[in-house]
């Protein structure tokens, strides 16, 4: 179980976050909405530890995830960061194989486990290259395999942190990852957070949205069906917001335009 | 490459090298003496050949060992204790103690505590000036800013120094096996824990490649884990400038050689760059004895003749995005 209560962050003078709260139970999937400078990487930092907030409380599983030992916090609470930078050319298993580190000395076999993922992601063709000859979205699904590998196959409650994981994929891949962390979640018992920008399908990705407002303050949390209102999303993003629907008629995401004045 | 034929490959060249260094040079080594003590043979080889390939074995791979490691940290390929400081703050203490501490029998040992402090120091400097940026770029330029000050002290040194040390100042900054004997070998193996620790290390080296932040997700201090890299790269190579000045580039041409034909994890990247070091240094300070014989070259001359131009061509590729 994740709890966030009446959390707030400033930086310097800039207050980031302010009265944040939600609970969200172990193996749900918590989807983090809102305009640019929100403060969702900063709330997806906090809850990682990685952050000192000023006031309010973060519990993760029943601990303080900033006061956790980092080596012990490694081993429950994997994040993958927005587009961590490359310089030397580490193949792509490689790189997978470095999210085992928290597990080092464990009996597990690292290649048989990175080889798993390299599957399930379809990695396959990109084997053997090194990261540096890869394109932006390639790269965003070698380093997605390596913060899956910190989670792959827990034992004890795990939390998975996605900062804009699909930022730079195509359809078919965000679907295969979709489908790769909603399997994870259904073997393991996992809890994911992701950032997300893109709205569509957020309503049968996520279980739970939490919507900050332009100034970090909470716009709301609740299901999808709930808050990815029409009326909500234009008072959050400040465009007209339509809903789409399939021809079951399942919501199937929303597309924007710019407000008339 | 396969890693170990290269590995035998890469061994089996360093002791050709290795003893090509040890049986020519300038003076005519007569075979049949050479193990009969007190003969002119026994002595050039044992007193002054074989220290000297020796020594440029070990301090070779040690700062090849501490470009690589200087380089993970710093997540740059172009980082290397000579241009990041540590060489500059090393050379600065090492002239200042030779300039002014009067002549005694413990001078080598004062001169390698005080290049070994300067080189601290300065690589702390650097910290301190471009520490609190994340920006990798902003630690190189206040490394490369210190280490050109560092140089402008040594060559005031050499301006302002006595007459008969004005010699030794300028031709050590230069970088020399010219003088070694067997106590600079002795006094070379204060590098072996810097060099165990690093390879020690090689596992979380490649996890800060990644950057603090995911290190951190990983487990690991990184701030921590970073200084304690630079720290063991400083003693390295603090140590190497008190006994034979600064040999720049060794740590630089090394280990990207290495990444790009070996492979790019630092268990590999460090043993590696280790022998290729040591191959290195002792065919540069050949080289440095045969190239304008009879006069011998300083073999600081030599590296930075074989390392700047790939330095240029690097920092070229860098500025159109292609790292290796």
């Amino acid at each position: 179980m994740v709890i966030v209560e009446g959390l707030s962050l400033t930086l310097g003078e800039q207050k980031v976050l302010t009265s944040v709260d939600f609970c969200l139970n172990a193996g749900e999937h918590l989807g983090i909405l809102g305009p640019n400078g929100a403060g969702k990487t900063s709330l997806l930092r906090l809850i990682a530890g990685d952050l000192k907030h000023q006031s309010g409380d973060v519990k993760v599983f029943g601990r303080s995830p900033h006061a956790m030992p980092l080596s012990e916090r490694a081993r429950q609470i994997a994040m993958l960061s927005q587009r961590p930078d490359f310089n030397f050319p580490f193949k792509i298993e490689e790189i997978i194989a470095l999210g085992r580190y928290p597990f080092r000395g464990d009996k597990v076999s690292v290649d048989d486990l990175v080889w798993q993922i390299i599957e399930a992601l379809e990695l396959e063709p990109l084997v053997g290259r090194s990261i540096l000859t890869l394109s932006g979205g390639e790269r965003q699904r070698v380093h997605i395999a390596r913060a899956i590998a910190q989670v792959w196959d827990l034992r004890e409650p795990g939390l998975l942190l996605l900062d804009e994981p699909f930022s730079a994929l195509d359809v078919a891949h965000q679907v295969t990852a979709r489908r790769v962390l909603e399997s994870m979640r259904q073997r393991l018992p996992l809890t994911l957070i992701s950032v997300v920008h893109d709205l569509h399908g957020a309503t049968r990705v996520f279980d739970q949205i939490c919507l900050l407002g332009a100034d970090g303050d909470q716009a709301g949390f609740g299901s999808p069906f709930e808050l990815l209102s029409e009326d909500k999303l234009k008072a959050v993003y400040g465009v007209e917001v339509q809903a789409l629907y399939f021809s079951d008629g399942q919501l199937a995401g929303h597309t924007a335009r710019a407000s008339q004045p | 490459m396969n890693s170990r034929v290269a590995g035998v490959c890469l061994v089996a060249l360093w002791m050709l090298v290795f003893s090509l260094a040890v049986m020519t040079g300038s003076g005519i080594v007569d075979w049949a003496d050479l193990l009969v003590s007190g003969t002119v043979s026994h002595q050039i080889v044992s007193e002054v050949r074989l220290p000297r390939a020796l020594l440029a074995s070990l301090l070779g791979g040690g700062l090849a060992l501490a470009g690589a490691s200087i380089q993970g940290v710093f997540r740059n390929p172009l980082a290397d204790p000579a241009l990041i400081g540590i060489s500059g703050g090393a050379a600065l203490f090492a002239a200042s103690y030779l300039v002014i501490v009067p002549y005694s029998d413990f001078m080598l040992i004062g001169l390698s505590a005080s290049a070994m402090l300067g080189g601290v120091l300065a690589t702390g400097l650097v910290l301190l000036i471009g520490g609190r940026q994340t920006d990798v770029a902003t630690l190189l330029l206040a490394g490369i800013a210190i280490n050109a000050i560092c140089l402008a002290g040594v060559g005031l040194l050499s301006f302002l120094a006595p007459e008969q040390r004005f010699r030794s100042v300028s031709f050590w900054a230069l970088g020399s096996f010219n003088h070694v004997g067997w106590i600079d070998v002795f006094l070379g193996f204060v590098v072996l824990p810097g060099i165990l620790r690093l390879m020690m290390l090689a596992s979380v080296l490649d996890v800060l490649t990644l950057g603090d932040v995911e290190a951190r997700h990983l487990g690991i201090q990184a701030k921590a884990r970073r200084i304690e890299v630079i720290l063991w790269a400083a003693l390295i190579t603090g140590v190497s400038v008190s006994l034979v000045g600064i040999i720049a580039f060794v740590g630089l041409i090394v280990p990207h050689w290495v990444r790009m034909t070996i492979g790019a994890r630092h268990v590999l990247v460090l043993p590696f760059s280790m022998i290729a070091g040591a191959l290195l240094l002792i065919a540069a300070d050949w080289l440095s004895r045969w190239l304008i014989a009879p006069i011998e070259l300083p073999v600081g001359i030599v590296t930075t003749l074989l390392g700047a131009p790939l330095f240029v061509v690097l920092v070229a590729r860098w500025s159109r995005g292609v790292w290796l």
